[in-house]
């Protein structure tokens, strides 16, 4: 505990000097390297942030900067420099009491060891998205961005928001560790050649199913497995809804998203598989659209089924959300993504709602392309030092301090250590950015309800999983703007009606769903899934 | 008038004027002008690296998504109908609202009223469409299981939020009612700009109250009410994204009455957020607007000089 | 002198008034009650007028960050004030110019403003150039200057009545006095136009007060951050949340009661208003009453 003590005393030291060379030397023009000079000839941006770089200490930056792209060594002697990092958090928090100290903490550490400190931008997670286009289209300070949640990968492409990791190979030069960590999981941030993001998380793994009240399956008397089928759900529900008329079984909600994603497993390409769906990759690559399939067929009148026999919400049109439903004890259970991280934190807050948390696995533990690029970071594009920004990720990843600080914020005034443990705390919830992933997790540290055996739960689950054949791949919409708009139009139409299987009977659902069907190919569809599948074989081809 | 017989440039006499006018036209040359250089993003493929100068041509290809739908006929109608309907009743309103509410003489009884019909004004929509489903949710609606279920005795309550129908009515009804203290407010200024004595000759005429109204209140409006019905058929092609984003709930089956161009060009690029296609539908939305309020002040021109706009 | 007619006349005013009022404030009693709703309860029978439990939980929620809404309150207070003062002077000195239909290349000025209305360079360039070109970005100015300080409708607004509603004799007799053009607007025309000062007033500070995009936009630092900037910001989240759905992205969804607080932030964000409006509507309708001149 004492070494603690120390760096922090040490981080004041350093850090009053590091801000004094900030001070006068200004930020390092990198303007002379090759892929940013494009974004400083326009115009005023340009002329903005070189003004704002001060003096002739600039340029000597910008000429060892050109340098220091290729290789490997780590520039000690230069002015360091100062690496934005994006931290996700929830709204109206406001950390900005406890910013300084933190950045402190980890400049002790990055600066004697890679020569930059750090300036977190919290960002509330409604404003990411607009934060980041914004702030790289005018040209302001940002590095490391969160490509995740509301950003996700998919949305930043098309526009160069992000930096090419490959550029002058500096993702294999200066990111040896996360080479080394996430291995073939990086070809999930390679679009077209360009490595534009790495993945934040170190396990991937993720099953599906569905979270259940276990306290009211007990009263009831219904037991289910722990892995189980679509069958065994419906059988569930239905002796739930005899011994139990006030609980939602099943609740359809909004209907934005389509629930046989969790029920059934599929690998869909774009929000609710808009540009198509590999049914099961273990045993054909073959992009399908999904609402053609004769599984959400069967799907879809199980929804009106479950309607008829009052398993789902009375009000098809509800629009709470099942969570807070199945909080508040009113709905037996919902469709999510499992994993041991989910488990604790559920587990948890079932316990603090007054009931018990179980989980039913319907897909087996996968790592694909949707769990990989569900976490990630990006350098933006616009970034002055995109070599220094990966060094300071690389470092994060193989320093667990640094990623400990940005986690879980300060030992004492943020948490403290469960008593005859240094690995569990306790935090107090003064710090808790939410939609954070950083770091080597095996050697970081581990909140508590998860306990001592969390690495390894994550790491049996790894074992047991299957890695997709496509994790890799991601399909460019790029030339398919326009059927894009249109089918997402259409499912955003059609889902709802079908997720709540409120449709006057049986044959007018499969009428529903063929009409369902019908808009989506005038919408283009099948010319983007044509078009998908072809890109896929291309892909594969290419990994041989 | 007899000014206009000056025919001679009086820089001295107008100068005042100019200056006056610097101010103004510094603010929208800063705030709206120099912006217009964003207009090109609609013929662009954006790149946030290259800057807008810098991204690429692409022609008319960020236009196509808006009539490569088979709803584009659905959303053009319903955005036209719904301004051409709301701009109707909206004058209506906000006239006789607002010549009934300059009647009442009690004062305290009008700051009551005032503060009263501004309040659904300061509310946002998220809020408003929570409200509106506080009273329309099928199940556990107010307006189903007091008045349908409890007045009038039936079993089941009306499916609002499944059945298109109602659509036009419960958007005019919210919009009516959320704008209403502010279309007042508008008429109300003009109102109280008319000269009293006008009103105190009349009545020793013995005109009626709805004679003065007919005679003097409506003539003295007119210029306002042409100008507000200039100014809204700018906006023609335009939407207020809140009323028909959230307050249908997004209810994909309410699309036939509910979508618009805003709500579709939204939903379209909820996928990918092109830059592009967003300026794309709103260059289309500023164009169609122009030919209207153009065509609009020359038919007002044509008959009445003073109120047209320019 | 009352005649029965205007008294007839009057009993339809009240009776509509009161209509109008009742349809305002029951939807918002509602909004105050439901914001005081217990969470579960809201969830199983809907919002009502009497709710089966009462909870403070999303005040509470609320009251967590009460120093950000503090703050927030104080910035709102300070951006409305400046705001509006500058927007009415602004919009006030533009219209007047253009309600001269005599002044050489009023026509080109009339349609430089109303052009404003139509076209717009959208959010990116607009964005570029209030930050490169003029360094608002985390001033106050951010909060006060773009979009907000002026729009060309209040400009028609104030036009249309110095043109209507103030009688050209007014000026001709100040000019045979000797007055300056600076003189007859300020101390001439704008006593006369209270009633529409007053409206664009309340227009530009309800406008000042509802704002969040220009937070949103141009502020980083959330010491800046006016109240709706932060009201909008938990609506949005809840909303953005709730679309990540399933996913493990939704970790921590549930740390917020979604549905009551949406509510309370109303609540929150309107109560002031109603608060301050009063006082500023006595002041306006004092204004009101001197404004309406006779001749």
């Amino acid at each position: 505990m004492n070494r603690k003590a120390v760096s922090i005393v040490m981080a004041s030291v350093l850090a009053a000097s590091a801000l004094a060379g900030c001070g006068s030397t200004g930020t390092g023009s990198t303007a002379a390297q090759s892929d940013s000079s494009a974004a400083a000839q326009s115009g005023s941006a340009a002329a903005a942030t070189s003004a704002a770089a001060s003096g002739a200490a600039s340029e000597a930056a910008s000429g060892d900067a050109a340098a220091s792209g290729t290789s490997t060594a780590i520039d000690m002697n230069e002015d360091p420099y100062q690496v934005a990092i994006q931290v996700v958090t929830l709204p109206g928090v406001d950390y900005s009491t406890q910013e300084e100290e933190m950045e402190k903490a980890i400049d002790a550490i990055t600066l004697p060891a890679i020569n930059c400190t750090v300036d977190i931008q919290f960002v509330w997670i409604s404003e990411v998205a607009n934060t980041t286009s914004l702030a790289i289209a005018g040209n302001e300070k940002v590095d490391l961005v969160h490509v995740a949640t509301v950003s996700p990968l998919s949305s930043m492409v098309g526009s160069d928001m992000l930096y090419d990791m490959n550029t002058d190979n500096l993702l294999q030069n200066r990111g040896q560790k996360l080479v080394e960590l996430f291995g073939d999981l990086l070809q999930s941030g390679n679009v077209d050649g360009q490595q534009l993001a790495i993945p934040a998380k170190e396990f991937n793994v993720v099953a599906k199913g569905i979270g259940y009240n276990k306290a009211a399956a007990d009263k009831a008397g219904v037991t289910l497995p722990e892995t189980g089928t679509l069958d065994d759900l419906d059988t569930a529900l239905h002796s739930l809804k005899d011994k139990n008329q006030d609980m939602m079984g099943w609740f359809g909600g909004e209907g934005t998203s389509n629930y046989l994603y969790w029920l059934q497993g599929y690998e869909g390409f774009g929000t609710n598989a808009a540009y198509g769906a590999v049914m099961d990759s273990s045993k054909e690559l073959k992009v399908e659209n999904i609402y053609a399939t004769q599984d959400f067929m069967d799907y879809a009148n199980r929804m009106y089924k479950w309607r008829q026999d009052g398993i789902l919400q009375k009000d098809s049109t509800d629009k709470t959300s099942a969570q807070d439903y199945f909080n508040a004890q009113q709905l037996f259970c919902y469709p999510g993504d499992i994993t041991p991280q989910l488990d604790a934190l559920y587990k948890a807050q079932a316990v603090n709602n007054g009931f018990e948390y179980e989980t039913m696995q319907m897909v087996s533990p996968k790592i694909t392309n949707a769990s990989v690029t569900e976490y990630m970071w990006g350098i933006a594009s616009n970034s002055e030092r995109p070599d220094k920004a990966m060094d300071f990720l690389n470092f994060a990843y193989s320093n667990a301090d640094v990623a400990n600080i940005l986690m879980y914020g300060l030992k004492d005034t943020n948490y403290t250590f469960q008593d005859g443990s240094d690995k569990i705390i306790e935090t107090n919830n003064t710090y808790t950015p939410a939609f954070l992933q950083i770091g080597d997790a095996q050697n970081m540290l581990i909140p508590s309800p998860a306990g001592e055996d969390f690495i390894q739960q994550w790491k049996d689950m790894t074992d047991k999983a299957t890695v997709s054949p496509i994790v890799g791949y991601m399909f460019s919409d790029a030339d398919y703007q326009t059927e894009s708009a249109a089918i997402t139009n259409v499912i955003n139409q059609y889902l709802p009606t079908i997720e709540n299987g409120s449709c006057e009977s049986e044959d007018a659902t499969k009428a529903y769903v063929d009409e369902f069907v019908k808009a989506l190919q005038t919408a283009g569809i099948d010319d983007v899934i044509a078009g998908n599948q072809e890109q896929m074989d291309a892909y594969l081809a290419a990994q041989k | 008038m007899n000014k206009k017989v000056k025919t001679n440039f009086n820089l001295k006499h107008w100068l005042p004027f100019y200056l006056m006018f610097a101010p103004g036209f510094l603010y929208l040359l800063i705030n709206n002008y120099i912006p217009l250089y964003g207009m090109q993003l609609a013929f662009k493929s954006f790149s946030y690296k290259k800057g807008i100068a810098g991204s690429r041509w692409i022609g008319l290809k960020n236009f196509k998504f808006l009539f490569a739908t088979s709803d584009a006929f659905i959303m053009i109608r319903n955005t036209l109908l719904y301004n051409l309907l709301w701009i109707f009743v909206g004058m209506v309103f906000g006239v006789t609202v607002a010549i009934l509410f300059n009647e009442i003489r009690n004062k305290a009884a009008k700051q009551f009223y005032q503060t009263a019909i501004l309040l659904p004004y300061l509310m946002s929509m998220v809020v408003v469409a929570y409200l509106v489903y506080a009273y329309l949710a099928g199940d556990t609606g107010l307006i189903n299981n007091a008045i349908v279920k409890g007045l009038m005795g039936k079993k089941d309550g009306i499916k609002w939020y499944s059945d298109p129908k109602y659509w036009p009515f419960i958007l005019t009804f919210v919009q009516q009612w959320k704008q209403i203290g502010f279309g007042m407010l508008l008429y109300l200024a003009s109102l109280l700009g008319i000269d009293t004595s006008f009103y105190e000759a009349a009545m020793l005429d013995g005109a009626s109250k709805w004679q003065q109204i007919r005679y003097i209140t409506l003539p003295l409006l007119k210029p306002t009410i042409l100008m507000l019905v200039i100014l809204s058929l700018g906006q023609i092609f335009r939407s207020d994204f809140g009323l028909f984003y959230q307050v249908p709930m997004n209810q994909g089956s309410l699309y036939s009455t509910t979508q618009t161009i805003d709500t579709y060009v939204y939903r379209a690029l909820l996928e990918n957020n092109n830059v592009g296609m967003s300026a794309a539908a709103s260059f289309l939305q500023s164009i169609v607007g122009f030919i209207f309020i153009m065509a609009a002040n020359k038919i007002v021109r044509h008959f009445d000089e003073n109120s047209s706009l320019f | 002198m009352v005649s029965r007619d205007q008294k007839n006349w009057q009993i339809a005013a009240h009776i509509v008034m009161i209509i109008l009022a009742a349809l305002a404030i029951l939807p918002f009693i509602l909004l105050v009650v439901a914001s005081f709703t217990q969470e579960d309860v809201a969830l199983k029978y809907g919002y009502s007028y009497f709710p089966k439990a009462f909870s403070l939980e999303a005040y509470k929620y609320i009251g967590q960050n009460a120093s950000t809404f503090v703050r927030a309150y104080g910035m709102t207070i300070i951006v409305t004030l400046f705001g509006t003062v500058g927007a009415i002077v602004l919009t006030a000195l533009t219209g007047y110019v253009l309600s001269k239909r005599n002044l050489p290349g009023v026509k080109v000025m009339n349609l430089y403003v109303i052009f404003t209305m139509l076209f717009n360079g959208g959010l990116v360039a607009t964005y570029i150039s209030y930050v490169t070109i003029f360094h608002i970005k985390n001033t106050v100015f951010a909060l006060i200057v773009p979009a907000l300080l002026m729009n060309a409708f209040n400009i028609m607004l104030v036009r249309n009545y110095f043109e209507h509603s103030i009688p050209e004799e007014i000026y001709e007799s100040a000019r045979i006095d000797g007055a300056s053009e600076m003189t007859i607007f300020f101390k001439l025309v704008l006593p006369l136009s209270v009633p529409i000062l007053a409206t664009i007033g309340l227009m530009s500070g309800i406008a000042y007060w509802n704002d969040w995009q220009n937070a949103l936009y141009y502020i980083d630092d959330k010491q800046l951050y006016t109240i709706q900037a932060v009201l909008n910001s938990i609506n949005a989240s809840i909303s953005a949340l709730a679309s990540l759905g399933g996913t493990s992205a939704g970790v921590s969804a549930a740390n917020l009661p979604s549905t009551t607080i949406r509510m309370a932030v109303a609540v929150v964000g309107i109560l002031p208003i109603l608060c301050i409006y009063p006082f500023f509507q006595k002041y306006f309708a004092a204004g009101l009453m001197a404004g309406s001149v006779k001749g």
